[in-house]
């Protein structure tokens, strides 16, 4: 039953992006960017289904089984302020140059408002680096929640290769309009099935305050931030959802935009989101340490799949393999296309020596998609699982990499230099603290606190305005394009 | 004072309200939830709300 309740949700996942083909125009600029026609609900449930993995659902309830309520503080309601900020302080600007001056991808914005081929290679190696891990732990991540949902019937090989061939099937034939509208419904599938599976396991508790009162006797100290939660690490970990600024594949999204008012929505829907998702996924997660008592490490973020067990019907454990597989894949697609894209238009045509007609770009950034999914599946049969902790160390250097933006599109004086030397400073801090934390769980610098993502910010943005101020100032005539 | 400069006020503000260091320890509930996270979720309709009030953009992309 399981089985098949997921199976029906991928075929129709699948009908949904190949149908979406119908609409296509066939340019270039529609397997790339939707003719930069997505409207407002689309473009909020896109951004909102790319940057939600299937953490918020498994991760965020083990993490709360773990630490408590302060989760929600720590991860949620943090993002809930900063991403629309960025949004809207970031994306709105990008959408507007992007548009003004044709950019599809992130790299062709810096190379062209920094005028320089070195910083553009030099990020282009460090995004697809720091964006590479995201995608095996997607594939993995829907691997191994098949096997433990079906109780290992499904090897996690097996659940591993349907995410890839849906997901491959409908990037590739659908392009960014497929995925984007795919990741429309998938994001209100996953959000629909957080708020049904809440409904379902507290009424079988007896009620919210029951369930909560069984943990106020068990685990009180789930119930507040105590010092599970330190003040230092909640404020420096705000720093971890500015990721959205230097994300590719939110880049990409960005540009999709019809006009500057579709995004609108995202900016007052985003927040309510976070709320509808992680609300019960924190519930969930405090609540099983009473009924489902005993998890230690990794094992509690099998918190939920265990709740479902026992106390749902086979049809909801299987809608919510499909809600996990749906949160996976709005991640994982975004990110395959938004490689295909960057690896079409800033490598293979920015270096080739004659021009791309627009059917050979969507050709060779269809080819890429299918090598990049295939690469990353045969990955995935030998990373060990261990790989799932570089997810938080993927956010540390996208976000680290926050000035840099910032500095592209509001402050004139900011030179190529500058902008070189803040991502070698990114490039280099992240490898010193991912050297030292790797291995320590919960990892804070020097032990204070301070997550590295916050200290690895401040140098960069400190090297960029130095390094920018003691070269000479960028050319008019190219700012005059960008302010 | 421009839109923009409004918005970062206000997300400023709510994000000074974030750190609740005032009832860090409280294990009240408020509308039946743990009261550290009845705020937060509060907090993320409060963004919205300031973003429905103050973050207004026309077509072109300007903040009107």
């Amino acid at each position: 039953m399981t089985l098949a309740v997921i199976v029906v949700y991928l075929a129709l996942v699948l009908a949904v992006g190949l149908f979406s083909r119908r609409l296509a125009t066939g340019t270039g600029e529609d397997w790339f960017l939707a003719t930069r026609t997505i409207g407002p609900f689309v473009l909020l449930m896109t951004l909102f289904g790319t940057h939600m993995t299937a953490f918020s659902l498994l991760g965020a309830s083990g993490e709360a089984y773990r630490t408590g309520i302060g989760v929600f503080a720590l991860m949620a309601s943090s993002s809930a302020i900063v991403v629309p900020a960025i949004f809207y302080f970031v994306g709105l600007r990008l959408w507007k140059l992007g548009k003004r001056n044709g950019y599809v991808t992130q790299v062709q914005f810096f190379r062209d408002r920094f005028q320089s081929d070195a910083l553009a290679l030099l990020l282009f190696v460090v995004l697809v680096a720091l964006l590479i891990p995201y995608l095996l732990i997607g594939v993995m991540g829907g691997g191994l929640t098949l096997n433990e949902i079906t109780d290992g019937a499904v090897p996690q090989w097996a659940g591993s290769l349907m995410v890839c061939v849906v997901v491959m099937t409908y990037v590739t034939f659908g392009g960014l309009r497929g995925t984007a509208w795919v990741n429309t419904l998938q994001t209100l599938v996953f959000m629909v099935l957080g708020a049904v599976t809440v409904f379902w396991v507290l009424n079988r508790l007896g009620g919210l305050q029951s369930a909560l009162d069984q943990v106020a006797l068990d685990n009180p100290e789930l119930l507040i931030r105590g010092d599970r939660v330190r003040p230092l690490k909640l404020l420096t970990y705000a720093a971890i959802p500015m990721s959205v600024g230097m994300f590719p594949h939110i880049f990409m999204h960005w540009l999709t935009a019809k006009r500057a008012t579709s995004f609108r929505l995202s900016f007052i829907g985003y927040p309510l989101c976070v709320a509808i998702v992680w609300l019960p996924s924190v519930l969930l997660g405090v609540i099983g340490t009473s009924d489902v008592p005993g998890l230690q490490g990794p094992a509690a973020n099998s918190v939920l799949i265990l709740l479902i067990g026992k106390h749902a019907p086979e049809l909801l454990a299987g809608l919510l393999g499909a809600g996990v597989f749906a949160a996976i894949m709005s991640s994982l697609d975004s990110q395959t296309l938004s490689l295909g894209t960057m690896f079409t238009q800033d490598i293979v045509r920015h270096y080739r020596r004659e021009e791309m007609d627009e059917a050979t770009q969507v050709r060779v950034g269809r080819l890429f998609v299918l090598a990049l999914i295939g690469v990353t599946f045969l990955i995935s049969l030998v990373a060990p699982r261990s790989i799932f902790k570089l997810g938080i160390w993927s956010f540390t250097g996208f976000a680290s990499l926050l000035p840099l933006v910032l500095a592209a599109i509001y402050w004139k004086r900011a030179t190529r230099g500058g902008a070189i030397a803040a991502v070698l400073t990114v490039a280099g801090l992240w490898v010193f603290f991912f050297i030292r934390g790797w291995s320590v769980p919960g990892y804070t610098v020097g032990g204070t606190g301070i997550m590295p993502v916050a200290v690895i910010l401040v140098a960069s943005a400190i090297v960029l305005v130095g390094v920018s101020l003691a070269g000479r100032p960028p050319d008019r005539t190219v700012l005059d394009r960008f302010f | 004072m421009t839109t923009r400069r409004w918005v970062l006020l206000a997300l400023l503000v709510l994000f000074v309200l974030h750190h609740d260091l005032w009832w860090w320890d409280a294990d009240d509930r408020v509308f039946g939830l743990p009261i550290g996270l009845t705020w937060h979720v509060m907090l993320c309709l409060a963004v919205a709300v300031t973003m429905a009030v103050f973050a207004k953009v026309d077509d072109s992309g300007s903040e009107s």
